[in-house]
Parts: structure tokens; C-alpha cells; sequence
């Protein structure tokens, strides 16, 4: 089995945005939704011991997504390999996933009436690519890959490092690890 | 953070709520407490109230959808909750609109419908399915786990005995009127011994609307204490807004005092009349309202520092952009696009600037 996972390294992230561009520019946003934002608290701690931390937020791709059960249309859905994504086709509107998703990652197409997220890049993933913002991350700090297979990186870093998970007590099982920065916390 | 569910779904929770309850009352009042009243055909007009305003909720649900012309998809998963909802709004709506058709004799022409209590198990269908919606508009929201103001289990008991006390309002409203010509129904609801009755089931709606009332007041500070006293902080932001916050005045002055304590002490005296029954319909709507306005989920500050400080309006701004207006020149400071010119001298900004040339030039 396949499953898809992301591990976003703090240590390494700069904070440059341009994961955001760059998803934006090959999924075709509209204007108003973000799929992937990069955000920080600013600087921390007290001079000269100072730092900073930036989270690339993204959709967590969960293992048991809270939206998929609460979509009444079917056009939420998850695959076998994970990857939870949304039918335009189908999607009515009524917009109970973006608020039934615990990180928000859902945005809703207003324009065209229909649910927008991150689809990890599976047009590109199942053609064996790297989703378009862990091409662009120049720091590197994104890893994607399969977890399941024991000799991917993603699998490798997961099972050797420390890795942090955002909110993990809904229990929805988020599939985008974090390495913190300076033995921080994911925030 | 970015409010999904805005005043169409605060309104559908409060008529659905509303409509639900008032099936309910009128199923129990039918069948329960005083059956001479289904045979009497003083429900009717209750049934249809309560119809039409599952109706417009309806309405307003399918008004609120990005692509409204597919909302039959509603019904094609087993497991989701709007789903559940759909079908039992639906069928108490049709169990409703067939009671009325019934009571009214219009399906005497079909030889096979069984004519031995067709209107109690009609009415009955409605009313259990009624109070299924006033229950699931509760459960939409509690099973939300990422909005930590509403996933909590008393939300679901709180709209149900919001939307039945409301229900039980309007329906002593309702209760043995009949505005359309009397020989539609087939029964005379003017004689003195229908006017008894109605008084009497007037009674017994206000008394059984103060306790409802009464249960709804312990309700609702529970849930508001339970979510004061939560450990997530979010829900705990909520809470003071709603009992010392900003909201203060709205929760206490508007909802508990004139929605609930004031109705309260109408019904139980029985002054009321149709005043009670209406500020206890407003307090009913406001309490949608500011649930539904309370939507906020657990973020951490770095990304609540994000959205705050993004300029919001881009898309307007496109619009303008591509449309070849050139209003796009007139950004507010808020970032906002203005659809007026400003107010002093729109005509010299307008003509001094000019078509701009970088829009020419992209066109």
C-alpha cells in the first residue's frame, strides 16, 4: 500500500513563501484562497538569544479526515494512497467540510461555487513527480514520499527523527510531520 | 478566521428548529393531549405554518449552496449528518403537506388510501421527524470538532428544547385558526364548543411552553457555563463574550431576560397571549444567531497573525481589474475596493487621471 506523507523541516525553513507562489501558480488559485501558508510568531526569545520559527501550514492529508464523513455529497473523498481531494462536479456548496476541518485547509471557490484544497499534487503525484511546492522548497525542507515504504526518505525521517504533528488530540491522524526548530513546538 | 456559515444558515437553524418543534407540539397536542382537536381540524392551519417555515428554511439552505442546482447530491452518502437532516426534513414536510390534504378531504377520490387513522399515523410521521430536524440542526454543529463552541453534546439538547418551546409558541398562535372560507375544511371552527377548545389548548400550549421555557433557560447556562469553564481556549473566548464580553448585553438583556425569563412569566400567568409567544420567537432566532456567530476554531497566534494581516478583497479587486473599470485606481485604506468616487471632487479625480495606461495597454 501507498501512503503519501509530507515532512516539513523547521530547521531549514526560511520562510521565503515561495512554496505558496508556487502552488498557487500550478494549481491556478483563484486570488482569494491559499493552500499552503507559511506563518510565524516573528521573532522569539530575548536578545542575543533570539530565533525564529516559520510552519508551513498545508492540508494535513489526515488518516481519518474529520471532512470526509461530514461531506453529504460524496464529492470529498479520500483515495487509497491517502490523498483526500474534492470533485468539483459534485461538490454542492454547502461548505460543511471547511468548517468541519480542524486546521483550515479548506477555502470555499465563491466564485465558482465549489470546495477548493490542496490535492497533494496528485495529477503530478501519480505521473511519479514531487508535488509542485516540494519541487519549488529550495531550503529542502519539504520531504515527500510514501511512508509505507521503509527505504523512502519520508519514512526514514519520520522513524529517525523527532517529528511533531499539528493538533494530533482530534485524532484525526495528520499525515504532514514537522521537525521543530531548535527543540520547539509546531505553532 | 474566515466565517464559512454566515445569517442563511443562523436563519434555516432557527425556522428548521422552529418548524421541526411545531410538528412536534402539534403531533403531541393531536394525538396526546387532546385527540377531539385532530377530528375538529383546529390543527391544520398550525400543520401548515409549520410547513411553509420548514419550507423557507429549506429554501434558504439550498439558497445559501455554491452550486444550488445540484442539492439533490444531499442525499447520496449514508453517513453524513446533513444528509440525515435532509431526509428527515423531508419527511416530515411531506407527512405534513399530506395531514393537510388529508384533513382538508382532498384524497376522498382515491379508493385505496386506508381511511381509518391515515391523519394520526400522518401526523405522527411529521411530528417524529419534526423533532428529528430540531435535534439534527443541534447535531450539525456539535459534531463539528474543530469549532470548539459548538462540539459539545448539550448543543444538540439546546436546539431541540429551543426549537420545541418555540414550536409550542407559535402553535398556541396557530391553534384553531383557519383564515381561508370555513367550507374548505369541512368543520365549523366558530361554533362556541370549538372556541372552548381552542381557548383550553391555548392554556395548555402556554403552560407546557413555560416549562419547556423554564427547561431551555437550564439549558442554555449550562452550555454556556460548560463552555466557560472549558479547558480549550477558545471555547473559553467565547463564553466571556457571550457573558461579560461584548455580547453581554445581546446574551442577557436580549436572550435570557426578554427571551426567556419575561415569556416564562407571561405563559405562566397567561397574559401573554401573542406577545409572549413573539419574543420568545426572537429569542429563539437571536440564540441562532449567536451560535452560529461564534464559529471561531482553535488556531495558534502565528496563524492568526497570518489571515489577520492579509489584505482581504483581492478578487474584487481583480474583478474591477479585468472589467476595465477604473475604480481600481480607489483603494480604501482598508484595502476594499470603492465602488463610489470619493467624496471630494469625484469628477476632477476622474478626469484629471484618466484612462490609465497600464489597463489600456492590457487590453
Amino acid at each position: 500500500m501507498t501512503r503519501y506523507a509530507m515532512v516539513m523541516d523547521q530547521r531549514r525553513c526560511i520562510g521565503c513563501s515561495s512554496c505558496t507562489i508556487a502552488c498557487r501558480t500550478w494549481n491556478e488559485l483563484p486570488i482569494d484562497i491559499i493552500y499552503n501558508p507559511v506563518v510565524s510568531n516573528g521573532a522569539e526569545g530575548v536578545w542575543p538569544h533570539v530565533h525564529m520559527t516559520f510552519t508551513p501550514l498545508i492540508c494535513m492529508h489526515c488518516d481519518k479526515p474529520a471532512c470526509v464523513p461530514a461531506c453529504p455529497t460524496g464529492a470529498s473523498r479520500q483515495d487509497d494512497d491517502g490523498i483526500v481531494w474534492v470533485e468539483p462536479s459534485q461538490c454542492m456548496g454547502c461548505k460543511v467540510c471547511a468548517n468541519a476541518c480542524p486546521y483550515g485547509a479548506r477555502d470555499m471557490n465563491e466564485h465558482e461555487g465549489y470546495i477548493r484544497k490542496c490535492t497533494f499534487c496528485k495529477d503530478r503525484v501519480r505521473e511519479g513527480e514531487q508535488p509542485f511546492c516540494v519541487m519549488t522548497c529550495h531550503q529542502k525542507a519539504r520531504t515527500f514520499g510514501d511512508l509505507d515504504d521503509p527505504n523512502s526518505e519520508v519514512s526514514k525521517l519520520v522513524n529517525s527523527y523527532y517529528t511533531e504533528q499539528v493538533y494530533p488530540e482530534v485524532g484525526t491522524e495528520p499525515m504532514i510531520y514537522y521537525i521543530p526548530d531548535l527543540g520547539g513546538t509546531v505553532q | 478566521m474566515k466565517q464559512f456559515w454566515i445569517w442563511p444558515i443562523a436563519l434555516y437553524l432557527f425556522l428548521g428548529g422552529l418548524g421541526g418543534g411545531m410538528m412536534a407540539t402539534a403531533a403531541v397536542v393531536g394525538l396526546i393531549i387532546a385527540p377531539s382537536a385532530l377530528t375538529s381540524g383546529a390543527l391544520v392551519w398550525g400543520v401548515f405554518i409549520a410547513f411553509l417555515i420548514l419550507g423557507i428554511g429549506t429554501g434558504l439552505l439550498v439558497f445559501e449552496l455554491g452550486q444550488p442546482w445540484i442539492f439533490y447530491r444531499a442525499f447520496v452518502t449514508r453517513t453524513s449528518v446533513i444528509k440525515w437532516g435532509a431526509v428527515f426534513l423531508s419527511i416530515s414536510m411531506i407527512a405534513g403537506v399530506l395531514f393537510i390534504f388529508w384533513e382538508l378531504s382532498w384524497f376522498t377520490f382515491l379508493p385505496f388510501i386506508p381511511y381509518e387513522g391515515c391523519a394520526q399515523v400522518l401526523l405522527g410521521i411529521a411530528g417524529i421527524f419534526g423533532l428529528c430536524v430540531t435535534i439534527y440542526t443541534g447535531v450539525l454543529l456539535s459534531s463539528m470538532k474543530s469549532r470548539p463552541f459548538w462540539n459539545t453534546p448539550v448543543l444538540p439538547v439546546l436546539f431541540m428544547v429551543s426549537g420545541c418551546s418555540t414550536g409550542a409558541a407559535l402553535l398556541s398562535m396557530c391553534i384553531g385558526v383557519w383564515p381561508f372560507p370555513a367550507e374548505w375544511l369541512q368543520v365549523n371552527l366558530s361554533t362556541p364548543l370549538a372556541a372552548l377548545l381552542t381557548e383550553e389548548l391555548r392554556h395548555i400550549l402556554h403552560i407546557a411552553d413555560a416549562i419547556l421555557i423554564a427547561l431551555e433557560l437550564v439549558v442554555l447556562l449550562l452550555y454556556v457555563m460548560l463552555q466557560f469553564c472549558a479547558s480549550n481556549e477558545t471555547a473559553k473566548a467565547h463564553a466571556e463574550r457571550w457573558v461579560r464580553g461584548e455580547w453581554a448585553g445581546y446574551f442577557w438583556g436580549l436572550m435570557v431576560c426578554c427571551g426567556l425569563v419575561i415569556p416564562f412569566l407571561l405563559n405562566v400567568t397567561n397574559i401573554g397571549g401573542y406577545a409572549s409567544a413573539i419574543i420568545a420567537l426572537m429569542g429563539g432566532c437571536l440564540l441562532r444567531f449567536m451560535i452560529i456567530w461564534s464559529y471561531q476554531r482553535r488556531v495558534t497566534p502565528a496563524e492568526l497573525k497570518y489571515y489577520t494581516r492579509l489584505p482581504q478583497s483581492h478578487q474584487d479587486f481583480m474583478d474591477y481589474w479585468e472589467s476595465g473599470k477604473e475604480y481600481w485606481t480607489w483603494v480604501t485604506p482598508t484595502g476594499t475596493v470603492a465602488d463610489a468616487a470619493p467624496a471630494d471632487g469625484p469628477d476632477e479625480v476622474f478626469e484629471t487621471s484618466g484612462p490609465n495606461p497600464a489597463m489600456t495597454g492590457a487590453q
